[in-house]
């Protein structure tokens, strides 16, 4: 039987830098306020003119030159797949311009939206097809911008997000295979909708006679239930696909969930009886980048060694719609290809690597 | 105090700071630096180790410490 193999990571943030100290000059909040609630000490925004495709592309070139320094070869790549809740342009979607532009012009290639589970989506849509022998090769991206869709006088929101992309290249292998993804739990809830969302832009609101709410193109997020969702369907999902793969909560060796909130993925390993030291984060120093969030932590974590070779690593997400979902795998010998423009990552877990 | 009222005094110093000596069972938690967020965590923490089901709103900072009792109570738990 065929299986998707992880066989090679990247992940890209734009060059600007919005420290909580630079959001306090224009707010009314400050780093103790946002640093305390959330543990975001700043995030990364896009250059002025410059699109999620952009940070996709960056992504996804890291993780082709990841997968080609890891095999030795460059990989065969036949699907692009963009997960994004901030496209370049309502139409079409971003991925075939982000294909063209990493070479990759003729591949099929499409964008996935769940919104922050949108890279497990995505993921899931990727090792499916390879597993169904649709594809050979699945480059998935997780790319957001989500500064372009903030409120500029919430302080709350603006506190959260930043913009960033991460990126897996998936090839043909072995169920068996360090790297091999098999088993996913995915969910969603539309009844949740108007829990994180962005009201307006869309059909509904275009199709509808009322003057449009300007306020209605801004996203806006219920943070009392939201975390209390994130927590209870992350935990939930987390546990449904490790007994589905055979694997122990306690075997895990490392989770990473949706960087949403420290406080939200503390109360996730709490849920999960996990030690705090399995859990990794790099929240602190990118925020909340909705659909990159679990690549960009995964590739900052497998370049830091925080993540290596034979570990159980528990993926798992919650975001609008809302959706919710889990894989586990045992991560693989890959290099990984984190951003060149800023420091080293330092992730938030104590042990230090073996 | 009742036991789940101690219990609940202890749960708050260890996991969220709340200094013992300003805990009272009668006041609303707002009163001694509980906020929103601090009662979601609260309202997970109860739910998994009480095993009963709460939803976002069920427990809010503006409760007191036996209102919370009152609230689990109704929700089934066994707690004195």
């Amino acid at each position: 039987m065929t299986a998707a193999v992880l066989a090679g990571i990247g992940a890209y943030t734009p060059p600007t830098v919005v420290t909580n100290g630079d959001l306090a000059e224009v707010l009314d909040t400050s780093d103790e306020w946002i640093s305390s609630r959330t543990g975001i000490r700043q995030r990364y925004v896009l250059t002025p003119g410059q699109g999620v495709g952009d940070l996709a592309v960056e992504a996804g070139r890291r993780a082709l030159e990841s997968a080609e320094e890891t095999a030795g070869a460059a990989p065969v790549v036949d699907l692009v797949l963009v997960a994004t809740t901030t496209p370049d342009r309502p139409c079409p979607a971003t991925a075939p311009w982000v294909a063209s532009e990493l070479g990759l012009t003729g591949v099929a290639a499409m964008d996935v939206n769940a919104v922050c589970t949108g890279f497990l989506y995505a993921l899931a849509t990727g090792v499916g097809q390879i597993a169904a022998g649709l594809s050979r090769g699945v480059l998935v991206i997780g790319a957001d911008a989500f500064s372009t869709i903030l409120d500029p006088r919430d302080r709350t929101t603006r506190a959260v997000f930043g913009d960033g992309a991460g990126a897996v290249l998936l090839r043909r292998g072995e169920p068996d295979e360090p790297g091999a993804i098999g088993t996913f739990d995915l969910g969603s809830d539309g009844g949740g909708v108007d829990l994180i969302t962005v009201r307006g832009g869309g059909s509904r609101q275009r199709s509808s006679p009322e003057p449009v709410d300007p306020s209605s193109r801004y996203f806006t997020m219920q943070g009392r239930e939201v975390f209390m969702q994130a927590v209870l369907r992350m935990a939930e999902s987390s546990r449904a696909v490790l007994a589905r793969s055979g694997i122990q909560v306690s075997d895990v060796d490392r989770v990473v969930g949706h960087q949403a909130n420290t406080r939200i993925l503390m109360a996730l390993a709490d849920q999960l009886d996990l030690p705090a030291d399995r859990v990794v984060s790099n929240i602190h120093r990118v925020g909340n980048t909705a659909a990159a969030s679990i690549p960009l932590a995964l590739a900052d974590a497998a370049v830091d060694q925080t993540i290596h070779k034979g570990h159980t690593v528990l993926l798992t997400a919650f975001g609008g719609g809302t959706t919710w979902g889990a894989t586990a795998l045992e991560w693989p010998d890959v290099v990984a290809v984190a951003d060149a423009t800023r420091p080293q990552a330092t992730v938030d877990t104590a042990e230090e690597p073996s | 105090m009742t036991t789940f009222v101690q219990d609940l005094a202890t749960i708050l110093s260890d996991r969220f700071g709340v200094p013992t000596e300003e805990f009272a069972e009668d006041r609303p938690m707002t009163e001694f630096g509980i906020d929103s967020l601090v009662a979601v965590e609260l309202a997970l923490f109860l739910q998994k180790s009480l095993g009963i089901e709460l939803a976002p709103g069920d427990i809010s900072a503006e409760q007191t410490p036996l209102e919370i009792k009152a609230l689990v109570r109704s929700k089934g738990a066994d707690v004195q």
